[in-house]
């Protein structure tokens, strides 16, 4: 376990560096530690990624001179924006307690299990720990500027493994039950505000023992790490104020410097400017800047690197409108491979869509209707994505479990949705009182 | 009461799938669960007559037991093997969950609750009774393989992970310097794992990796070495076991015990008669 204290080195850093943002935002002091940690971790990671675009190598110095420079940026921020607290002590009833110490146990187990357990998984063998272990040897990224593998994915997993090792730790794995911590942190306070403390409860304790991301939380792989900060990203966009639509803006621009593939970054567009055109102002347009501005210092890295290395698709094919109707032709396929691997791993979530849609009708609540259309939307962009892929990618039916991960996001998704509309059919006063 | 006749058939239904397998009642009975299932749920849309707090209450009690035993058997099935309950109980799990749905949904409307609430309150419990269990089952397994051996090394552990091939990575570490090209067998069966370049070159970055031909010896330059492997995977294919192929001129070599970790050095070439181990290096010959 002697990578523990590494680990703790690089959590305690991250939320150093996050606080003074998250305080910006937060509240309630959990939630300022669950989203100082992801804020922390994304931003420093990125300005870091940055420094070396600017000539200076990838060491421990230069990342902490970053990550000072990031924390004394968010505390003349936070300086200037001075936040009333106004969060009300719990009452917190055995109940309650008896949640909160399940939550825990479950945090606890997944950060022991990660932590002990070496790192085998595949694709963290091959990409995203390697490349860390490459940073922490070359303290650059010319390794991967020839291979269009290594670059397939950003940055954030393998320079954070790279802190780690960086500094003794022989394994990071067990930063990813930090990951899964502050899921859970954020989207409770979140509950919390909509809700009151048993539903936020409630709502922690399903998404702690859902299996898939249990799971996800004891090995080393981006889905995880990348769920926390969409379902996060899109808990604060939905929370109303334009400190949290900041805030969301910025979590979401940071998923795609986990993962850059998926388009699901894309349904946080239309919430953004649903926000703006309530406040009939275009000025509040302007987080959509923070989702592209990071999704750009990746892609202004990695296009011109693929433009050299890639000549056309991966299989030899080219992009063009002769595929057509190969996809076309792929329909029963594609609908087969949508039921296997996306549709029926996650069922019971996605059936949830349909109490929860006629709740929509019944409430009006904008938040729940928003919360639901994310829900169809991702759907629809799957089934999308995967007809688009059938149609220039011979191989594009053999990676089911890739894309039963890439769809992990519908568990927490689904859950919060669940639990919230509970909330607005089911809620006997109890928030009122507490 | 036409509505608690159907909720009570689709339970009978559904506990007979528990006990048989998803399709038994269509077979035997020449209808579909499903349509019955389908059929009480939405019936409940009618409405309930007054029913007795007792029979209320029991049928509460019969879905929080029924919760509890499909946690329990979830975790159980999770910690031991797949199909273990079926094998010990005659329960399918699969249809045991539906069974679980449905027990939760009927007893929310015969509490009085309307329609969708009991739906989406049910199905809350179904894929959250199902993360329970196998959380649990997850949280219980690697927390006892921690509990077996807590101060065990990171080495220790990899060794298991991948007998032989991580202490043969360890030991080529040692022997060669950071600058060195190290020839792997070629990506085929049985060299699955030694000749996965990936899955080397995590092992032993910075040093180049490259994989070998099958017949033939690699291009040998300075400070080059090649792996010797016999092939950790099972033979299925008509390449035979032991690699490189052909006699190579080395200046050293080294037979591994993986088991040991013991080093033997020769010094003389590399015959693959002689020198058919299962793990080893070469340090070529260059001039």
């Amino acid at each position: 376990m002697n990578s523990l204290l590494p680990i703790a080195a690089v959590s305690l850093g991250w939320i150093i560096t996050g606080y003074p943002f998250a305080y910006l935002t937060a509240n309630d002091r959990y939630e300022r530690l669950g989203l100082a940690f992801l804020l922390g971790g994304g931003l420093t990671t990125v300005c870091w990624f940055i420094a070396y675009n600017l000539g200076f190598s990838l060491t421990i110095f230069s990342y902490t001179v970053v990550a000072i420079i990031t924390w004394i940026t968010g505390y003349v921020l936070s300086h200037r924006h001075k936040v009333t607290v106004t969060s009300k002590k719990d009452n917190y009833q055995n109940i309650d307690i008896f949640l909160i110490a399940v939550v825990v146990l479950a945090l606890l187990s997944a950060f022991l299990i990660g932590s002990y357990n070496p790192l085998t998984a595949w694709d963290s063998l091959a990409l995203y720990d390697f490349r860390a272990h490459a940073i922490a040897i070359d303290h650059n990224l010319k390794f991967m500027e020839n291979s269009i593998y290594y670059l397939s994915y950003p940055l954030m997993i393998s320079l954070s493994h790279a802190l780690v090792y960086m500094i003794g730790g022989v394994s990071a794995q067990g930063l990813h039950a930090i990951f899964f911590a502050s899921l859970i942190v954020v989207v409770y306070a979140r509950l919390k505000e909509w809700t009151n403390l048993r539903f936020a409860l409630i709502g922690a304790v399903l998404i702690a023992y859902s299996y898939q991301l249990f799971e996800h939380a004891t090995f080393a792989y981006t889905n995880l790490p990348y769920v926390t900060y969409l379902i996060a990203g899109f808990c604060y966009l939905l929370s109303g104020k334009f400190k949290h639509v900041i805030t969301g803006s910025l979590l979401i621009g940071l998923s795609s410097w986990i993962r850059i593939s998926e388009p699901f970054w894309l349904l946080a567009l239309p919430i953004v400017i649903w926000e703006a055109w309530k406040r009939k102002s275009l000025l509040q347009l302007l987080p959509l800047g923070l989702i592209f501005a990071v999704r750009y210092i990746w892609l202004s890295y990695y296009s011109p690197l693929m433009a050299n290395l890639a000549t056309a698709g991966v299989d030899g094919e080219k992009y063009s409108l002769d595929n057509i109707p190969r996809i076309i032709n792929s329909i029963p396929a594609v609908i087969s491979y949508l039921r296997t691997y996306i549709v029926y791993p996650y069922h019971g979530y996605w059936t949830m869509l349909i109490p929860i849609s006629v709740f929509c009708f019944q409430t009006k609540n904008s938040r729940l209707i928003w919360l639901t259309v994310l829900s169809i939307l991702t759907f629809g962009v799957v089934a999308g994505g995967v007809m688009i892929f059938s149609g220039f990618y011979t191989t594009w039916d053999q990676i089911g479990d890739s894309a039963k991960r890439m769809i992990l996001y519908i568990v927490p998704l689904a859950l919060v949705s669940g639990v919230y509309a509970l909330y607005l059919r089911y809620d006997r006063g109890y928030g009122k009182n507490n | 009461m036409i509505y608690i006749l159907a909720a009570i058939l689709s339970l009978a239904m559904a506990g007979l799938e528990t006990f048989s397998y998803e399709g038994f009642v269509g077979r035997h009975l020449g209808i579909s669960a499903q349509y019955m299932y389908l059929a009480s749920i939405l019936l409940s849309l009618a409405g309930t007559a007054n029913l007795s707090p007792t029979f209320k209450k029991t049928v509460l009690w019969l879905s929080l037991i029924t919760t509890a035993g499909y946690i329990a058997s979830i975790f159980t099935e999770s910690i031991t093997y797949p199909n273990f309950i079926f094998s010990r109980t005659h329960i399918n799990l699969l249809t045991f969950q539906t069974f679980l749905f449905l027990s939760v949904f009927h007893a929310m409307v015969i509490n009085r609750r309307k329609f969708l609430l009991p739906f989406l309150i049910a199905l809350l419990v179904y894929v959250g009774g199902e993360g329970v269990g196998k959380t649990l089952g997850s949280m219980y397994r690697g927390i006892r393989t921690i509990v077996s051996d807590p101060t065990a090394s990171y080495d220790s552990k990899m060794d298991k992970a991948y007998p032989g091939f991580y202490t043969a990575m360890q030991l080529i570490k040692e022997l060669t310097p950071q600058s060195a090209t190290i020839y792997i067998p070629p990506q085929a069966n049985p060299w699955e794992t030694e000749g996965n370049g990936a899955m080397v070159t995590y092992f032993l970055y910075p040093r180049k990796v490259l994989n070998g031909p099958l017949e033939g010896a690699p291009k040998v330059d300075k400070d080059t070495y090649i792996m010797i492997a016999k092939g950790s995977w099972k033979r299925t294919g008509d390449i035979d076991y032991g690699w490189p192929k052909v006699t190579i001129d080395a200046n050293r070599i080294w037979r591994f015990d993986t088991q040991t970790k013991i080093l033997t050095e020769l010094t003389n070439n590399y015959d693959p008669k002689r020198d058919a181990w299962d793990w080893g290096l070469i340090e070529a010959d260059y001039e």
